[in-house]
């Protein structure tokens, strides 16, 4: 099975859970590069371009019992959602003392770099070793199509937040 | 949500005051003061059920709340003044300027699609304005017509400058009608009491 149609495989497992919400833009549409293809419109939430808002937006619906899902199509563009996912969602259970624990899975792609075309310094950057400095809950990177199923299934039971890396060079 | 009075809350910030000037709080504080009123009439609105998302100057709303006075100063005193949370009560805090905003529309929506009649009230201030984080979070909450109150507690400072100093010509948006300001004067500075005294902090637990 292909790289994308592991992606898709695990997705659609995941989107089993009804407490699962995907958010993101563009993703009624693009399904999330289709990945999302079996998913239900109803487990779509569709936002603004606002990575910031998306990932906050993702800890609000947690702390309601949902499993947020949020889809950063670039690496390069988690960067304007870094206060709420450093600030925030890694931070909110140790400062709450426990009172608060969001869960939050991030779905977060490295651009391409040559499969079909170059995208260019900001829409290709993989700043995963960055972000493991940054924060304390898994950041697992997915190099090939045997990684996909093992590490989403580890997603969907942790307790703690987790971060999948996905390369669209692989898709 | 508990009654409080006007009196109480004063109090209970000048004795946090006592402890700071005292040197047992060797922690970041910002205290409350000025705004008792309008928050003593805003409180009435706020239903048991309700979503409180606070800040870092947020001892008057967890008293409001129904947070207990000691409980609340204990928590103060062990360095806990800019985190308090109290899940059972549905109170939530962020001491980063407007990281709130973005939880409490992502709350708001999860209560508008479990059809509850519960709703969010989220605080912030005229310097929190001033972050584009707010505007995502007011666009979505109005865009969806969520559940959701910012409230702007405006003493007219960002840390310590007034809007005139920091924005000359005082520019401020129009704001909907998910967005309410209180203006106020602040009895304390924005950090510490405001005390021109030397302190010798006690050692952090």
């Amino acid at each position: 099975m292909s790289y994308k149609d592991e992606l898709t495989k695990a997705n659609t497992k995941l989107a089993q859970n009804p407490q699962v919400r995907f958010i993101g833009y563009g993703l009624k549409k693009g399904r999330a590069l289709g990945t999302l293809k079996e998913v239900a419109d109803s487990q779509i939430i569709e936002m603004p371009v606002a990575e910031n808002l998306m990932m906050g937006f993702a800890i609000g619906l947690s702390l309601k019992g949902y499993l947020p899902v949020v889809f950063i199509e670039r690496m390069d563009f988690l960067m304007n959602a870094m206060d709420a996912m450093v600030n925030h969602l890694d931070k909110i259970a140790k400062i709450s003392h426990g009172e608060f624990h969001p869960k939050v899975i991030i779905r977060c792609i490295v651009g391409n770099t040559k499969k079909p075309l170059y995208t260019g310094a900001t829409h290709t950057q993989d700043l995963t070793e960055g972000i493991r400095q940054m924060v304390s809950f898994p950041v697992w990177k997915m190099k090939d199509e045997g990684d996909i199923e093992v590490f989403y299934d580890l997603a969907s039971k942790t307790f703690d937040s987790v971060m999948l890396v996905e390369y669209k060079d692989l898709a | 949500m508990k009654n409080c009075a006007k009196e109480d809350l004063i109090a209970f910030e000048k004795a946090v005051a006592s402890h700071w000037e005292a040197g047992d709080l060797p922690y970041l504080i910002h205290l409350s003061g000025g705004n008792e009123d309008f928050l003593i009439d805003l409180f009435k609105e706020i239903k048991d059920g309700d979503w409180i998302f606070s800040t870092h100057r947020n001892h008057h709303h967890a008293l409001l709340a129904g947070i207990p006075a000691n409980e609340l100063m204990a928590s103060i005193l062990d360095g806990d003044s800019m985190f308090i949370f109290d899940n059972n009560r549905h109170f939530f805090t962020s001491s980063i300027l407007s990281g709130t905003c973005a939880i409490a529309t992502g709350l708001a929506y999860a209560l508008k699609e479990e059809g509850s009649s519960s709703r969010v009230w989220c605080f912030l201030g005229d310097g929190a304005e001033e972050q584009g984080h707010f505007y995502e979070a007011v666009m979505m909450v109005q865009g969806h017509d969520l559940p959701c109150t910012f409230i702007i507690e405006d003493n007219n400072r960002s840390v310590d400058s007034t809007l005139e100093e920091r924005l000359p010509y005082q520019f401020r948006f129009r704001l909907p009608g998910c967005v309410i300001r209180n203006n106020y004067d602040p009895t304390y500075p924005h950090a510490g009491n405001g005390t021109k005294k030397h302190i010798v902090f006690k050692d952090v637990k």
